[in-house]
């Protein structure tokens, strides 16, 4: 099934459910007789019990098995069984001939009216008292944030689009362009703000990134096999990885991208750089992307100022630093002359490297 | 290759590169402060051969004499393994 064939599907049978609803609901209010409820309330309540009764039994045992249920949610799970169409449906379904089908049927007209009336209008407060829906301030923050940098990005780019297309005039365009740009960078750098202020909010964009990219890429796949470019095997074997993905932590996902960033150090190199070098070999190490950090020091042969460098060495980068230093620190010959006899010395960097037991970062 | 970092009491420290470079050790030096007392220090970086470290140590224990302070402490010595050693 394409896309939009789904969801004409789906809003087919939606709307379906939603007619045999209305028509159960309509059928019942032709059939039973208010009064009868009024009538009837002792078995009403039994039903009630006994109905709140079988569901606790149910709920709080079998919520046990597998991998079981968090603690709070099980009294949402409990409180929202929500009765409606089946029951009333099938208590009319019942042939007239059958002696208590008046009992019977006010007893799940009340039961229902219950469920909807009393435990579907307290859902809400109880899903809140159980802290399940947890929404910081900051959270709340975001939203309007990030709310309002997508809504002045859009209105940037849609004038943007009516000016490219001769909708709006040049001369209002530029005067105003100016003033919806800047909106749009304050607005975008209020929610980079936010997100580095709370590791949280970060987290929950992390979340939602990883949701979309793993639904995207099951579409994809979906359309591969619709195309025929795939078989229904290969499908469903990265279908099930994808369904594994979807359904793990994005604790794990967070961990494994932040985890690949760090790259682990092996070896430092200490290494002994003369001044005129230093800034090639700074500039030649920052696009491998080192990190070092420098010391001024001073070699005493010479007393000349020198700098020392500490390279931290990820793995198997040892050879691409060393061919960098030797690039940046030529080997010169100097002959010092205030020396006694005239001396020849060599000139260039000085390394030593060591391995490096444990390294962290923190 | 063993490479001696060596924290020396700034006052000593002029002694010991001195009597150091006098054998043809090769020293780096770095301005240093000590953690503890905060007085100035001076790191000593040298490079040595296997067979010429108990020479150089011996050179730095020489210059380094334990101060009548016992309290105090002229140098201390660090000898850490070089895997590589190269001029370039």
């Amino acid at each position: 099934m394409s896309a939009s064939t789904k969801i004409l599907v789906f809003n087919f049978w939606e709307i379906a459910a939603f007619l045999a609803n209305s028509f159960v609901f309509l059928l019942i209010g032709l059939q039973i007789d208010l009064r009868i409820l009024f009538e009837n309330w002792p078995v009403i309540l039994v039903a009630i019990i006994a109905v709140l009764a079988a569901r606790a039994v149910g709920v709080y045992t079998f919520s046990n098995l597998g991998h079981g249920v968090p603690k709070q949610y099980k009294p949402v799970l409990f409180w929202g069984g929500l009765r409606g169409a089946i029951s009333l449906a099938l208590a009319i379904s019942l042939p007239a001939s059958i002696e208590m089908r008046s009992d019977i049927q006010s007893m799940a007209f009340g039961v229902v009216l219950f469920t909807l009336l009393v435990q579907g209008l307290t859902m809400q407060p109880l899903i809140r008292r159980m802290k399940l829906i947890q929404q910081s301030e900051k959270q709340q923050e975001y939203e309007r944030r990030h709310a309002r940098a997508v809504m002045s990005k859009a209105a940037y780019e849609r004038l943007e689009n009516m000016q490219a297309s001769g909708f709006l005039s040049g001369h209002v365009w530029e005067s105003i362009s100016p003033i919806l740009k800047d909106h749009t960078e304050k607005t975008a750098q209020a929610v980079r703000n936010i997100l580095h202020e709370d590791p949280e909010v970060e987290f929950d964009e992390y979340k939602t990134a990883q949701r979309e990219a793993l639904m995207t890429q099951r579409s994809t796949l979906s359309g591969l096999v619709r195309d025929g470019i795939i078989s229904e095997e290969t499908f469903s074997k990265i279908a099930a990885e994808i369904d594994i993905a979807l359904t793990e932590s994005p604790v794990n996902w967070l961990e494994s991208t932040h985890q690949n960033e760090t790259t682990s150090i092996s070896g430092l190199i200490a290494a002994v750089i003369q001044e005129q070098d230093l800034e090639n070999v700074v500039e030649n190490l920052s696009k491998l992307d080192i990190p070092i950090v420098r010391m001024s020091s001073a070699g005493e042969f010479l007393g000349r100022r020198n700098t020392t460098i500490l390279i931290g060495v990820p793995e198997n980068q040892e050879g691409n630093i060393i061919q960098a230093l030797q690039k940046s620190s030529k080997m010169r010959v100097e002959i010092l002359s205030d020396t006694e006899e005239n001396q020849e010395i060599t000139i260039g960097a000085t390394l030593f490297s060591f391995d490096v037991e444990r390294y962290e970062e923190l | 290759m063993k490479m001696i970092i060596a924290i020396i009491e700034n006052n000593l420290s002029a002694d010991t590169s001195t009597a150091l470079m006098a054998e043809g050790f090769r020293i780096t030096r770095l301005a240093s402060t000590g953690g503890f007392l905060r007085e100035g220090a001076t790191t000593l970086m040298i490079g040595v051969d296997d067979d010429q470290l108990e020479r150089a140590l011996e050179i730095i224990r020489k210059t380094t004499p334990p101060s009548d302070d016992p309290e105090r402490i002229q140098s201390t010595i660090y000898v850490i393994n070089v895997k590589n050693f190269r001029r370039v």
